[in-house]
């Protein structure tokens, strides 16, 4: 399931950093992509919780480093979709 | 993934330089997507789009006492896609109070075109949020009043320092007041004083000039204020707005940005069948068409309602429809469900011709460009055609079902103006009156007996305070009749207006039929002894009667009576201003330069002037009131 979430994550990460999706792995972090600011990380954490329709706590926010722990987050907080 | 195809879809039709239709295709994935992604991908593309667009470029600051950051993509995509390119500065956090009386600040320095101050009561006023239920009684209404004095200071200060236009968030009602029912019931009240500090707002915005409200309170109402709210992210991050609810913030700006930058649609274009009524004439026939009070033709007259409102605020009404036209003008005329009559129409097009050739026709026919106009019609397919083959008309997008119609209608944002002069509200009745002008000119012999029988007297007065929002409004919208087509606002009149070596005329036009209204603009500036037209211009709906003739004999009268050797300006061509092409070389003006831009003509004042037509009466008035 991981996969799927990661997936969602890269296709935002990608639109919204301007960075062709390849290029976003589990790894990625601000320190690796440029336009990954604290504007930015706000834009995609609004994103995901568009998308998911959820909110996310402020102390699950604190545990966001890379695109790795975002999907991790997702999957535990959205779960297995049905 | 169908968002990842239509992606690459948008981005080939760029790489293929096919500017037209990747416009289109972006205004429909927009449409679908209003998201932070979709917003990112939004401006990328009109970034590589924007030399090959005819985009409006326009500044707007932003002014906040909260976080707004992740609204300002979604806005800057929201205004491509209506035609914009949008530059924006965000002032600092809380910084507002400082940026708007700093002179020197960035806020100045960057020029904006519109200023929007986004500040909210539990900012500026915690005592009317938060801690209300300390006060002693009488004190909400004392901390009311403060608060409406702090903003006065600001809009004050604003004005002083910058003409640009100033938007006013007003303040948001708490969801539920610190003192629960009891406040409903009270006349001192949370909510009473919030109310008080709103009123006093809008005092503020009518009094300083160029300063419009927001109606952030009914914004917040309109889409719940729980579901607005984000608690989470206030307390973390200083964002009040919930992810989903920041794309109507910036649709509101928008909304607001769109009239003050002169984007105003004036014709709404209605289709017939499934539009305003259900079925389709020709077929079903007067009985079997669905128009009524009752389901399912409650939900065309309430479509047909929203359409008189805009009716009544001045937006031409217009028919282009398929069908025999003897079928749809029994049903405008006699069917008893009908809220729209043939007389609401300045135009109609009811043939089986091609929906562009006839709003063709239609601007033709209303002397408007087709930028002007806007098409209500219940067929994607006649709407996308009518997109590719003629991207300046605006489309209102309707949704499926017909009983979301009227809400659409009234969500769309082409036909909002912020302020409306009484030429606009009168603007349909204009259009009736022409008819019988028209009848007039066919029964005469000639153009001069014409012109006599008309009986026209114009009133040609400096601009006042009572006129110079229609000023304003007419070099904003002129575009025809229009020497040099400067755009001004109210402001800029206002200055010009008061500066010794300027004169800033307006002229009013009578004839045997009606008022015609204020329908023509001249600055003029002195300068080395000659008189310079700065700007000349006429409304559509008086040209070719001499009208401009009288204007501008009176204007050289004037400048030879204040010692002014000549009368010159400049004709700057566009696109549109044909009509006024042939202007100073009929009244006896040379070419004395000629630029890239356009030419400069003079007439010799003392050898020459402008004679005036005998069939127009001339009143110069010292002061006009409306």
């Amino acid at each position: 399931m991981t996969t799927q979430f990661f997936a969602t994550v890269q296709r935002i990460a990608s639109n919204l950093f301007q960075v062709p999706a390849g290029q976003i792995t589990p790894s990625s972090s601000p320190e690796t992509i440029q336009a990954w600011d604290s504007v930015q990380q706000l834009n995609l954490v609004l994103a995901l919780e568009q998308e998911f329709d959820i909110q996310f706590e402020p102390e699950e926010l604190d545990q966001i480093h890379c695109i790795g722990d975002i999907a991790q987050l997702l999957e535990a907080k959205v779960g297995s979709p049905s | 993934m169908e968002m990842q195809k239509q992606q690459e879809e948008i981005a080939e039709l760029i790489t293929l330089g096919a500017a037209v239709e990747a416009n289109a295709a972006l205004d429909e994935f927009w449409r679908a997507q209003k998201t932070p992604g979709a917003a990112a991908f939004v401006i990328s593309c009109y970034e590589k789009l924007r030399d090959r667009l005819s985009l409006s470029p326009y500044r707007l600051a932003i002014l906040r006492s909260f976080t707004v950051e992740p609204a300002v993509p979604l806005l800057r995509a929201a205004a491509f896609v209506n035609g914009f390119d949008l530059s924006v500065h965000t002032g600092d956090f809380n910084a507002y109070a400082q940026e708007i009386l700093d002179a020197g600040s960035s806020l100045y320095q960057f020029k904006p075109d519109v200023a929007i101050l986004a500040v909210q009561a539990r900012d500026i006023a915690p005592e009317l949020w938060r801690d209300f239920a300390d006060l002693e009684s009488g004190d909400g209404m004392r901390a009311a009043e403060r608060v409406a004095n702090d903003f006065r200071g600001w809009i004050q200060a604003f004005r002083k320092h910058s003409n640009a236009y100033l938007v006013v968030h007003n303040l948001e009602q708490p969801a539920i007041p610190s003192e629960g029912l009891l406040d409903a019931q009270s006349a001192n009240g949370q909510s009473a004083a919030i109310r008080r500090v709103n009123e006093e707002l809008r005092a503020i915005a009518q009094e300083i000039r160029g300063t419009y409200l927001l109606d952030y309170d009914a914004l917040t109402a309109r889409f719940g204020r729980f579901a607005w709210h984000d608690e989470r992210k206030w307390l973390t991050v200083r964002l009040p707005i919930a992810a989903s609810q920041l794309i109507h913030l910036a649709d509101e700006w928008l909304r607001l940005i769109r009239p003050l930058s002169g984007k105003l649609a004036k014709v709404l274009v209605v289709d017939l069948d499934n539009t305003l009524w259900g079925g389709v004439i020709g077929e079903d026939g007067m009985d079997g068409i669905q128009l009524g009070l009752e389901y399912p033709g409650a939900a065309y007259q309430a479509l047909q309602r929203a359409i008189l409102d805009l009716y009544h605020r001045g937006i031409l009404l217009a028919v282009c429809s398929k069908n025999n036209p003897d079928d749809a003008m029994t049903a405008l005329e006699k069917h008893p469900g009908m809220l729209l009559r043939p007389q609401h129409f300045a135009a109609m097009r009811i043939n089986w011709a091609d929906k562009p050739k006839n709003l063709r026709e239609i601007a033709e026919e209303l002397n408007v460009g087709l930028d002007s106009l806007a098409l209500l019609d219940d067929n994607p397919v006649e709407r996308r055609h009518v997109r590719l083959n003629l991207p300046e008309v605006a489309l209102i997008e309707l949704p499926d079902n017909p009983m979301e119609y009227a809400r659409a209608l009234r969500e769309d944002p082409v036909f909002e103006r912020v302020s409306l002069s009484a030429e606009d509200r009168e603007r349909s009745k204009y259009y009736n009156v022409q008819r019988e002008r028209v009848q007039l000119e066919q029964s005469c012999g000639s153009r001069e007996d014409f012109l006599r029988n008309l009986q026209q007297e114009a009133q040609i007065a400096r601009v006042s305070p009572a006129t110079l929002p229609r000023v304003a409004q007419l070099t904003q919208k002129t575009n025809q009749f229009n020497l040099t087509t400067r755009r001004y606002s109210e402001q800029g009149i206002a200055q010009m207006g008061a500066q010794p070596e300027c004169g800033v005329f307006s002229i009013r036009v009578k004839d045997r039929f009606a008022d015609n209204g204020l329908v023509g603009v001249a600055i003029t500036r002195d300068k080395d002894g000659a008189c310079e037209l700065d700007t000349f211009l006429l409304s559509c709906r008086v040209i070719g009667r001499d009208v401009e003739t009288a204007l501008l004999s009176y204007l050289a009268e004037s400048a030879r009576a204040r010692g002014c050797r000549a009368l010159q300006g400049w004709f700057f061509p566009t696109k549109k201003n044909a009509p006024a092409k042939d202007f100073y070389s009929a009244h006896g003006f040379e070419i004395v330069e000629q630029s890239e831009k356009g030419s400069l003509w003079r007439l010799d004042l003392a050898n020459s002037g402008v004679h005036r037509p005998e069939w127009i009466k001339v009143v110069a008035v010292e002061e006009e009131g409306q």
